[in-house]
């Protein structure tokens, strides 16, 4: 077993104990490979960020109930979002009952989401190694916008460059990034 | 930081697991299996932003009905067990599920690849675009619906070889433009679908107009187990490289039809007019309109396309073992027996085979019946018997004197057994006088190379071996 199965798998279990850092922690590892599965299933942007907010919900209420040896944190994830997409095709709408057992009021999904996705599916442990490889406008633009979140607008700012150029350099890094874990 | 759906996904997660952790443990328990009567009460107030976009999501429909097959006849029928999804997945341009793509096996010896969307591990095409009355559900297709032209060449080992093109797909992986990659539903829901404003004859007339922006071209294929990657051309004049499946050397894309695709995509074919219908070949080829630029493989090798004058090679390709068949193993006597014009047409009553020939006035032919005994089995479709007539000369062409159906030479299409006496017929234009030589043959596969004819065959090129000859004349 190697260390960032056991570091997902403890970090599942302090879920169940109300660490709320931890959650945050796997989400933001696992949100990439789930945003990912359920665009590959779905081929809708939109169904496939509803589904993966309500798959990491299910993860959250199921999370005592993981056993590492049946499987790592990713594909117990997977898992859940496959029951998921099969309830949810079953009632024709995506299935929500997790979200609504937290109480969790519905986040509205704007036109930035949709970007927003694209880019969260150019990420994952790979992505991450090949980021090194960007020319350093290119690297420091995705970093910002990708991994530290900040809008164009800040991203901008850092760089100091228009946003036009700070969206530019975004889309051309992650272009490039894609090419070279595909190619 | 900015605040987007994922973010705030995020945080109302964390603040529930904080939350979650100050309750009793009876009343996680209750959560987590939503048994609560407050979140039944909730479940009436909250809208899920999913309501609205239920355009990826189909619900299970009635399967694809698939028409009559048989073991030793055409394609036969899938071995089983030897069907599979290819874990390729190529999303369309509006949603919904994925495109994919099936192989398999059957007992005739071919390899044939099937296109569609996938749902669940399903192959199957969708109730939009007025297919099966679009009732928004996803009906699975058997892997046994497969016509002829989808199945490619099959090497000794059972790779598949092909490449296809259905330029005018509906996106909802039903209807006309698949009639020639997908036996078509005759009857019932199944058939319905809708046309493109410029199909004549491939759908029926009282199909509606397919809607605007839901026609695609989609190329897929077989490229042999050596196959790396596919660079291709994209609608706006670049490049881009896939991977192919490992193995089989899948690969699968999907553009939007309109009239820049088109105009890119057939560029260069002298064989194919128009940009309607099913296309194939072997192996990518000048010929073939496509989107593949380059094909690569392992140990460096490749083949580009641009320049080229002959298809690119089967690589890895896997020798058959040839058994040659010599004439005297084969050879057999052929009995001809002419009836009177009109005494029978097509369908007959006589129980003789018509050939699929199609005539518009039988009643006014002469009717051509000849039997022979088959001396060596026929137990794929690498293997066939058939016939050539020599017509009278002076007599023709076919379309004026003959019926523009009529056809001089045939194959058989299915399993035959050794010692099988096989019965033929044909209808002759009663104005065209003379002798008329017929000459059966056994068509034995020859050389172990794959074959380069377009649409189907599994093997070739095929030598015809004539078995037995005889001549009758109409006076």
């Amino acid at each position: 077993m190697g260390s960032d199965w056991d570091r997902d798998a403890e970090l599942v279990a302090r879920i169940g104990r109300g660490d709320a850092a931890a959650f945050e922690r796997v989400y933001d590892r696992y949100l990439p490979l789930v945003l990912r599965w359920s665009l590959r299933e779905t081929g809708n942007r939109e169904v496939a960020s509803d589904l993966a907010a309500e798959t990491f919900a299910a993860a959250l209420l199921a999370s005592r109930r993981y056993r590492p040896s049946k499987g790592t944190v990713g594909t117990w994830l997977i898992g859940i979002a496959r029951n998921k997409l099969r309830e949810s095709r079953r009632a024709q709408r995506v299935e929500d009952s997790a979200r609504r057992r937290l109480g969790l009021e519905p986040v509205v999904f704007t036109d930035e989401d949709f970007a927003r996705v694209e880019e969260l599916i150019s990420l994952d442990g790979a992505a991450v190694g090949v980021l090194e490889t960007l020319p350093p406008t290119l690297r420091d633009a995705v970093s910002l916008r990708v991994l530290d979140e900040r809008s164009y607008e800040e991203v901008a700012r850092e760089l100091r460059c228009s946003e036009l150029l700070a969206r530019q350099r975004v889309s051309r890094g992650l272009r490039t990034m894609r090419s070279a874990l595909e190619g | 930081m900015m605040s987007d759906y994922f973010s705030t996904v995020r945080s109302e997660l964390a603040a529930a697991v904080e939350q979650r952790a100050h309750l009793p443990w009876w009343r996680r328990v209750r959560l987590a299996h939503g048994r609560t009567l407050a979140v039944v009460f909730a479940a009436l107030v909250i809208a899920s932003p999913g309501v609205a976009a239920v355009s990826g999501l189909f619900s299970q429909g009635q399967p694809n009905p698939t028409g009559p097959v048989s073991a030793g006849v055409m394609n036969g029928i899938v071995r089983a067990g030897d069907s599979r999804l290819l874990p390729i997945k190529v999303a369309d341009l509006q949603g919904g599920p994925p495109w994919g793509l099936r192989v398999v096996s059957t007992t005739r010896g071919e390899t044939c690849v099937q296109v569609g969307r996938v749902q669940d591990g399903q192959l199957g095409s969708l109730g939009i675009a007025d297919a099966w009355n679009n009732d928004h559900k996803f009906h699975a297709i058997s892997p046994s619906a497969t016509a002829r032209q989808a199945c490619g060449a099959t090497d000794a080992v059972g790779h598949g070889f092909g490449t296809s093109g259905i330029l005018g797909a509906s996106d909802s992986a039903s209807g006309s433009a698949y009639w020639l990659a997908t036996p078509p539903a005759l009857s019932g829901p199944a058939a319905s679908g809708c046309k493109l404003a410029g199909d004549r004859g491939g759908a029926p007339a009282s199909w509606p107009t397919c809607p605007a922006g839901s026609n695609r071209i989609i190329f897929y294929g077989l490229l042999g187990p050596d196959a790396v990657s596919v660079t291709y051309r994209t609608p706006s004049g670049g490049l881009a490289t896939e991977r192919t499946v490992r193995g089989v050397g899948a690969y699968l894309l999907v553009f939007p039809y309109n009239r820049t695709t088109c105009a890119e995509y057939t560029r260069g074919s002298s064989v194919y007019r128009g940009c309607f219908g099913y296309i194939g070949s072997t192996t990518p080829g000048p010929m073939m309109p496509g989107a593949i630029a380059e094909v690569r493989y392992t140990h460096g090798r490749s083949c580009e396309l641009s320049g080229r004058a002959q298809p690119c090679p089967a690589v890895g390709w896997v020798l058959f073992k040839v058994k040659h068949v010599s004439r005297e193993q084969v050879a057999t006597a052929v009995h001809v027996r002419v009836f009177p014009a009109g005494s029978y047409g097509c369908p007959n009553k006589l129980g003789i085979g018509c050939q699929g020939i199609q005539f518009e006035s039988p009643s006014r032919q002469v009717p051509i019946e000849w039997t022979f005994a088959a001396r060596v089995a026929v137990t794929n479709s690498r293997t066939s018997y058939g016939w050539n007539l020599q017509v009278p000369n002076g007599c023709g062409p076919v379309g004026k004197t003959f019926p523009p159906t009529f056809a001089t030479s045939f194959g058989t299409d299915s399993n035959i057994r050794a010692g099988q006496t096989l019965r033929y017929s044909t209808f002759l234009p009663p104005s065209c006088h003379g002798t008329y030589r017929l000459t059966v043959q056994f068509n034995a596969q020859t050389t172990d190379e794959p074959n380069d004819a377009l649409g189907g065959g599994s093997g070739g090129p095929w030598n015809p071996i004539p078995i037995g000859k005889a001549s009758f004349t109409i006076r």
